[in-house]
């Protein structure tokens, strides 16, 4: 499983982080607050309850009152209760707690001590009951405990709610927080980016961040050492170029203009001109396809066109001298590639049927849905399954592959060039028994989501 | 190869002795006239004192470079330029092309094929053989019987590559002619070519045709496909 981005990471600690703390200072605080309020209500009630009790004794005394006027004369509290019980009989104040709903614990410890108090609840009510013996009997007080359970329960949501609303401040923060520090990288991402697809003159821009800076700068100057890298092998391989392409013009020249006048020169001398033609014609081509192959860097873009590729195949045919009745074409064989590309492709496969598979035999452009194939027969032994790959590397050659034939880059080229123009190819067997180099051009390679090939 | 009963003189810059030596004799054997100059500056003299029509200028000269001298050399009239270079990819051969170089060839080249761009060259600059009368698109009038080009009237100076592509624009009545088509009509390529080449020269031609280049009313960019003349 991938790991949750850092920004969530941090998110989420400082979120738990938060819980904790928030979990801790509530439970804290709502005991200390539960513990206090019962105390302050138990003592009230306790010391009304005595009070009262001893107002009780007095009235029986002094004015012989009854039992029931006696409740009545004593000062009456809100939601309280008060009753009295004199032999076996009970007198009270009101009817919302019956005497029956008292429990007996309470009224057999307040008759062995000087009173008992007790907690109880009647359906969803809670009460607290305070008995206290008087001269005639028994002497109880039961006050409700609705407004401090309501109380209390305010205090729960309230200190529940802030741990919440703690949270999420917390998380918010994280991410906030984790969002400013991932900034600076972000920028250095984008920064990379730009440097890989050949923009060499990016930089991170300068900061005052004493934290952020040691990495711009670091980025920065080891931009600016590849950039002078990169320029230094451009210039290296532009003298090489020139430096290698002089001599070889006026090479290819001489054997050119001496193979015209070859009439003139004895017949052993002939042969010695057509060797030197041959070997110098061979030396251009490794050295130019070496300089080709040098010029395909990350950076190289294709360049577009709307082209009709029989066209291309038709033109390298005839430069090479090949009758373009061996091209058979159907559909609608014009694509968006880019020409020069293509004609690369197309002429360095027909140079390679003819000078490893034993002459071209054909080439098909075909059609098929988003793609056009270009397939090249050749007339040769064909290329084993276990070669089809190394075939494309540099200096590959087939096993059949005549000796002091080609530079062993042609289709290495073919394969770099065919890599930007979107095209993949495949080796398979021509109807003769020989090799089919096939090419599978989108027709639309810039479409975003390029097709599946379909075959 | 003559000119009106006189043999083509070919101006030849170029610094390497081994090249300009292929270079004379590849031309002499074809009937060409050669006059070479070793630097740039040598080339600009010999050009005031004497015909030339055509010149081969190698882009990397000691001394003043070759678009330089392409540029120098189109100052004193129209002439059939082409470039010599090391390296097609790189940023020389635009600099010539946008000097007004017609077309370029690259080292290592073989004599045959940069002989065949020459006559291509040369047809374009010699007369016409198509009689069919001026033609009128748009602000346009296109005659080839005298190599004209009239925009509204007014003369509009072009060299002979510029006059060929509004020609072949001009028989296409407003449809498009991609680069290839362009490239294989005007310049006698047998290959796809570089479109760079047909690029430069729709370039040239804006500056001389349109109000503003870079909004171009008369010769359009048909974006992927290639130009276009506005009917």
């Amino acid at each position: 499983m991938r790991p949750l981005p850092l920004r969530t990471r941090v998110a989420v600690t400082f979120g738990a982080l938060s819980l904790i703390v928030g979990l801790a200072v509530g439970v804290i605080t709502y005991q200390l607050v539960r513990t206090y309020l019962n105390d302050q209500r138990e003592q009230f009630a306790v010391s009304r309850t005595t009070l009262d009790a001893r107002v009780v004794d007095d009235q029986a005394q002094t004015a012989g009152r009854a039992p029931g006027d006696l409740l009545n004369s004593l000062p009456s509290t809100d939601g309280t209760q008060k009753l009295l019980r004199v032999g076996g009989t009970w007198f009270s104040s009101g009817v919302s707690v019956s005497p029956d709903d008292l429990p007996t614990s309470l009224l057999v410890a307040a008759g062995s001590t000087d009173g008992s108090m007790q907690r109880f609840t009647i359906g969803d009510s809670a009460y607290l009951a305070v008995a206290v013996p008087v001269e005639q009997g028994l002497y109880v007080e039961v006050f409700q405990l609705i407004e401090l359970n309501r109380t209390l329960d305010l205090l729960r949501t309230s200190l529940a709610g802030a741990t919440l609303l703690a949270i999420l401040l917390a998380a918010a923060a994280g991410w906030w927080a984790a969002g400013r520090l991932l900034r600076p990288l972000r920028r250095l991402a984008q920064s990379a980016d730009e440097l890989a697809t050949g923009n060499l003159t990016e930089r991170m821009p300068p900061t005052s961040d004493s934290d952020i800076e040691p990495i711009s700068t670091a980025f920065n100057s080891m931009a600016d050492s590849m950039q002078d890298r990169i320029e230094r092998e451009r210039r290296f391989v532009a003298n090489v170029s020139h430096e290698l392409r002089t001599p070889l013009t006026v090479m290819l020249g001489t054997s050119e203009i001496l193979d015209r006048r070859s009439t003139s020169l004895p017949d052993s001398d002939t042969e010695l001109l057509t060797v030197m033609t041959q070997q110098v014609t061979r030396l251009a081509q490794t050295v130019l396809d070496l300089l080709e192959l040098g010029t395909i860097t990350p950076e190289t873009q294709p360049e577009w066109e709307h082209v009709d590729a029989a066209l291309v195949v038709g033109d390298v045919l005839r430069h090479r001298e090949h009758d373009t009745s061996v091209m058979s074409a159907t559909g609608d064989t014009s694509v968006v590639t880019d020409p020069r590309r293509l004609e690369r492709i197309v002429a360095n496969l027909v140079d390679n049927a003819d000078r490893h598979g034993e002459g071209l035999t054909g080439v098909v452009v075909e059609r098929r849905g988003e793609w056009l194939h270009i397939c090249v027969d050749d007339d040769g032994p064909g290329v084993p399954l276990e070669e089809r790959t190394s075939i494309f590397e540099l200096f590959g050659r087939g096993s059949s592959s005549a000796p002091g034939t080609g530079s062993g880059l042609g289709l290495a080229i073919v394969a770099e060039q065919a890599e930007l123009v979107r095209a993949p190819i495949r080796i398979s067997e021509s109807a003769s028994g020989g090799a089919r180099f096939e090419v599978v051009l989108p027709v639309d390679p810039q479409h975003p989501d390029l097709p599946r090939e379909v075959s | 190869m003559f000119n009106g009963g006189m043999p083509t003189t070919v101006l030849i810059v170029e610094d390497d002795p081994g090249i300009r030596l292929i270079l004379r004799t590849a031309l002499q054997d074809e009937g060409f006239t050669c006059i070479e100059a070793e630097s740039g500056e040598e080339g600009l003299a010999l050009a005031t004192t004497q015909e030339i029509d055509l010149a081969l200028v190698d882009l990397r000269l000691p001394g003043i470079q070759g678009n330089e001298v392409v540029r120098s050399l189109l100052g004193h009239g129209p002439l059939p330029i082409i470039i010599v270079t090391a390296q097609a990819d790189s940023h020389d051969v635009v600099a010539g092309l946008e000097a007004g170089a017609d077309d370029y060839i690259v080292k290592p080249f073989v004599t045959k094929e940069l002989t065949a761009r020459i006559r291509a060259l040369l047809r374009r600059a010699g007369p016409t053989s198509r009689s069919d009368g001026s033609m009128i698109v748009g602000d346009l009038e296109i005659r080839p019987e005298t190599a004209e080009i009239l925009l509204r009237g007014e003369h509009v100076a072009t060299s002979r590559t510029e006059f060929r592509v509004l020609e072949e624009l001009g028989n296409a009545h407003g449809a498009v002619r991609s680069r290839g088509d362009l490239l294989r009509s005007v310049w006698g390529y047998g290959g796809v070519g570089d479109g760079r080449v047909v690029d430069n020269v729709i370039y040239r031609l804006r500056v001389k045709l349109e109000t503003d280049p870079a909004n171009p009313e008369i010769l359009l960019t048909a974006r992927g496909f290639g130009y276009r003349l506005q009917p």
